[in-house]
């Protein structure tokens, strides 16, 4: 039996509805809003998230992480640990090309690295790549990266996007006109650039993992967050990020259920309440760990979150293998609380409502940056802990002056922040004793031996099991400690088109697969 | 009149050195440095990368070195590379210029078509019910907050009548279309903007001009000339608005700089890619670069307004003479 040809296509449209859909689906873009502006498309001198968002579809890392959050094969098909970890040898992709046709090999990739350790190349991502002892291309496609000492955070490091040799050789990469044209191997090809108004990227038609079904990718530099949200009324734009207000009480409108898809999931970074350990109110446990039943994190999640986030319990993204889930959030007991400041000498002793010891009340102040949730669960704090008569000032200073007045020089009594992590869990600058000088990230001033040691074996095991099991001891202990009080680790919650098919939500959000994103023909918006 | 221009022009040159000294001074005592936003808090980012940053943009060096730096580049036209994204700021000024002088042009137009027969209408009938019901509206117009009309205006005419696009200065993939698509599109954009940012102005030119009109009518000329019977609209019009418009000569003068001090708010709002928006991102990177390129033009018109503005004084008011002066 023979069938035309048509029905044959039709046939296979039809079964391939989750793979780049049919061929007569190919087409249409996505029209994202972006809050800034990108600074640069220079991978590794970006440093704003607007950057990194055009750079994510630009270019690609030797490894990358996939939906479940472990690292797999980017530009690398393969890679092997030898010399008990100390050296990786990778073995790169040869089907990949530069978006100008140029044939991509080690060459870049040591272009990319000379480029990192560059002291006269402004990246902030050079921490990583200094500890590399020697890089050897072994021929074109497969190359060894050897370390000083083993340092497991290597691999990951290498998800840095690689840049092309041939066109960036000898240029100044801060000046450099490729800033606002740049070539990548990406899923997508820089086409336009409008200051402030918009960029342009189009797919790879030779793109090594498939070319992207959706032609087009436009985003919009729209700096207002209410005028984007009137722009997702007027389906001007296809992909956003929702405030909790908008995801609980403003979209719930038949108009957006008709043309809008939203989602959530854990967003990569916690809020905490951090002590400076070097003032006298601060460094009893027993004092910290009052804090923390004193404050009541559910009902932060609840009042400042609308629901839209978890109580964290420590320093690792929910979903990763480095965080340990049988550590439980300690409950709210403002009984508790004061039974363990009274051991620690803070009693109500002349009756005025507030705690003190040897005539000094338990009063501090909290900083932190402007930032509604950031202030809204300051405030949740300030009452709790009014409760149990500590009085507690709240004061929003702007970042950069948080940052120049208070933190760098070590002037605050405690301060309301947020870490971003990446699921690479090693959090060495953030707790390890020696990170405490100025400028330093262990700025609370923490010290502990036992967690110094945890951190160090931490970065020297390659075996995932076995660094879980370390840094499942280090969640413990810092939440027994308390040198910060963990409060919450917020949703991300996008909002997304509904003609755009085959979305995924995974822990590692909802971009991972964006090749295999599509329109139905029927629902196309833009020619392009 | 040559020797007063000069004369002027030269007593120009230290107040701008005044100026730009000052603004330099001060950007610096504001806390925060540049190498803040680009490492922003970021465990990648160890303490020496931030020194070596710090190094690179020059920022080590005693203010007046880095003051007299930035001068000598100046003297040679150089006003140096933006920090945000290391393109020249003469380069990103002038791109933005075209929006907002065009904004601010036919805001100014629609200012004065309106402004110029409100506030001689309610001049000629001062204290009528007319008068009193324009001054509220005007009162009103002036007080409402700029950003807080441009949402109403957007919520209304953007998303429930779609009569224009919410934001933006060109529809996406507009660049496919005929020329005279695009003109009407970017026209559909800035309509909304031009609208909100000439209510303002309109109503700050109408007061102004009624008190002018009103003052004027109370010269003897007027009552000279409504005794010889000349018509009401005549005299009001020949007589009173030729001089009653004086005094907005000084507030053109200050409509100079304003043409290209874009406004931010509405700039942010109406996601229009000008120079008010281009000055606040720059204060809020601490772009050193860029926020003194954009002080010394802003310094400049400023002057140049005030010298033009006296000029014009001298030309359409025969009572004002430089020369002997």
């Amino acid at each position: 039996m023979r069938l035309p040809a048509a029905a044959i296509v039709i046939a296979l449209a039809w079964h391939t509805p989750a793979s780049a859909a049919g061929l007569t689906d190919a087409g249409d873009a996505v029209v994202t809003a972006s809050i800034g502006e990108p600074s640069t498309l220079v991978p590794i001198v970006a440093a704003d998230s607007a950057s990194h968002g055009i750079c994510s579809l630009l270019f690609n890392g030797l490894v990358k992480y996939d939906k479940t959050l472990q690292l797999a094969g980017d530009l690398a098909e393969r890679w092997e640990a030898l010399d008990r970890g100390l050296t990786l040898r990778f073995h790169l992709r040869r089907d990949v090309r530069w978006h100008d046709g140029a044939p991509f090999t080690a060459d870049d990739v040591r272009f990319t690295y000379d480029a990192l350790i560059n002291p006269a190349v402004r990246t902030p991502y050079r921490g990583d790549f200094e500890r590399i002892r020697a890089l050897r291309i072994l021929d074109p496609w497969t190359l060894e990266i050897t370390y000083a000492e083993p340092f497991a955070p290597g691999l990951a490091s290498w998800t840095m996007w690689i840049m092309p040799r041939h066109l960036l050789q000898g240029q100044d990469l801060h000046t450099t006109p490729f800033a606002r044209q740049p070539v990548g191997t990406g899923p997508y090809r820089f086409r336009r650039w409008r200051s402030a108004e918009l960029i342009e990227l189009d797919a790879n038609p030779d793109y090594f993992a498939g070319a992207p079904a959706i032609r087009g990718w436009i985003e919009r530099i729209i700096p207002d967050e209410a005028t984007t949200f009137l722009e997702l009324q007027t389906e001007g734009v296809d992909l956003a990020s929702l405030t909790p207000l908008q995801y609980q009480r403003q979209t719930n409108t038949p108009f957006f259920a008709a043309h809008y898809q939203r989602a959530r999931y854990p967003s990569f970074g916690y809020t905490y309440l951090g002590y400076n350990l070097r003032h006298p109110l601060f460094q009893d446990p027993g004092v910290r760990q009052a804090l923390n039943l004193a404050i009541d994190k559910r009902e932060i999640v609840q009042g400042a979150l609308l629901g839209l986030g978890q109580v964290a319990t420590g320093p690792f993204l929910p979903d990763s293998w480095a965080f340990d889930p049988a550590v439980a959030a300690a409950p709210y007991d403002p009984a508790r609380a004061r039974a363990l400041l009274a051991e620690a000498g803070w009693r109500d002793t002349d009756g005025d409502g507030w705690l003190d010891r040897d005539g000094r009340p338990f009063a501090f102040t909290i900083l932190t940056n402007q930032n509604l949730t950031r202030e809204l669960t300051a405030q949740i704090i300030q009452q709790r802990l009014k409760a149990i008569g500590i009085r507690v000032q709240v004061r929003v200073v702007e970042w950069s002056s948080l940052l120049a007045h208070f933190i760098h020089p070590r002037r605050f009594e405690a301060i309301l922040m947020g870490w971003g992590l990446s699921p690479e869990p090693d959090p060495y600058d953030i707790w390890h004793s020696s990170k405490t000088k100025p400028g330093e990230f262990n700025f609370i001033g923490y010290a502990n031996p036992v967690v110094d040691r945890l951190l160090e074996d931490g970065r020297q095991t390659f075996d995932q099991t076995q660094r879980a099991a370390i840094y499942h001891e280090l969640q413990r202990i810092l939440y027994h400690e308390q040198p910060v009080c963990f409060l919450y680790v917020a949703d991300a919650l996008p909002i997304i088109h509904r003609r755009i098919r085959n979305i995924e939500v995974t822990p590692a959000g909802f971009q991972h697969n964006l090749v295999e994103w599509y329109v139905p023909r029927h629902e196309h918006r833009y020619e392009f | 009149m040559t020797r007063y221009l000069i004369h002027r022009v030269m007593g120009l040159i230290p107040v701008l050195i005044g100026i730009t000294l000052i603004s330099f001074f001060v950007m610096h005592l504001a806390p925060g440095k540049p190498t803040d936003v680009v490492t922003d808090l970021n465990v990648k980012v160890s303490l020496e990368a931030r020194a070596r940053l710090n190094q690179l943009y020059g920022l080590d060096d005693p203010l007046p070195v880095q003051y007299s730096r930035w001068v000598r580049r100046l003297a040679r036209g150089d006003f140096g590379a933006s920090f945000h994204d290391g393109r020249p700021v003469a380069t990103k000024i002038t791109e933005r210029i075209p929006v907002t002088l065009g904004i601010n042009l036919c805001a100014l137009l629609l200012t004065l078509l309106v402004a110029i027969p409100l506030g001689v209408a309610t001049a000629a009938r001062a204290g009528s019910r007319l008068d009193r019901g324009v001054t509220t509206l005007l009162l009103i117009a002036f007080s409402a907050p700029t950003f807080w009309l441009a949402l109403l205006a957007l919520g209304w005419f953007g998303v429930e009548l779609r009569w224009v696009p919410v934001s933006g200065l060109h529809a996406l993939l507009a660049d496919r279309w005929p020329a005279w698509r695009q003109w009407l599109d970017v026209g559909r954009h800035l309509a909304l903007p031009v609208l909100i940012l000439a209510i303002g102005d309109i109503a700050v030119y109408a007061r102004y001009l009624r008190s002018s009109v009103v003052d004027v009518l109370q010269h003897d000329y007027i009552r000279t000339a409504r005794a010889n019977g000349l018509p009401p609209r005549r005299v009001l019009y020949r007589h009173a608005l030729r001089n009653a418009l004086l005094p907005l000569i000084t507030l053109l003068g200050f409509a100079l700089p304003a043409l290209l001090g874009g406004s931010v708010i509405l700039e942010s709002v109406f996601g229009i890619p000008g120079l008010g928006r281009l000055f606040y991102e720059a204060v809020m990177g601490r772009d050193y670069p860029v926020i003194m390129g954009l002080v010394v033009m802003g310094a400049g018109l400023t002057l140049a307004g005030n010298l033009l503005a006296d000029l014009a004084y001298a030309m359409a008011d025969p009572r004002v003479r430089y020369e002997r002066s």
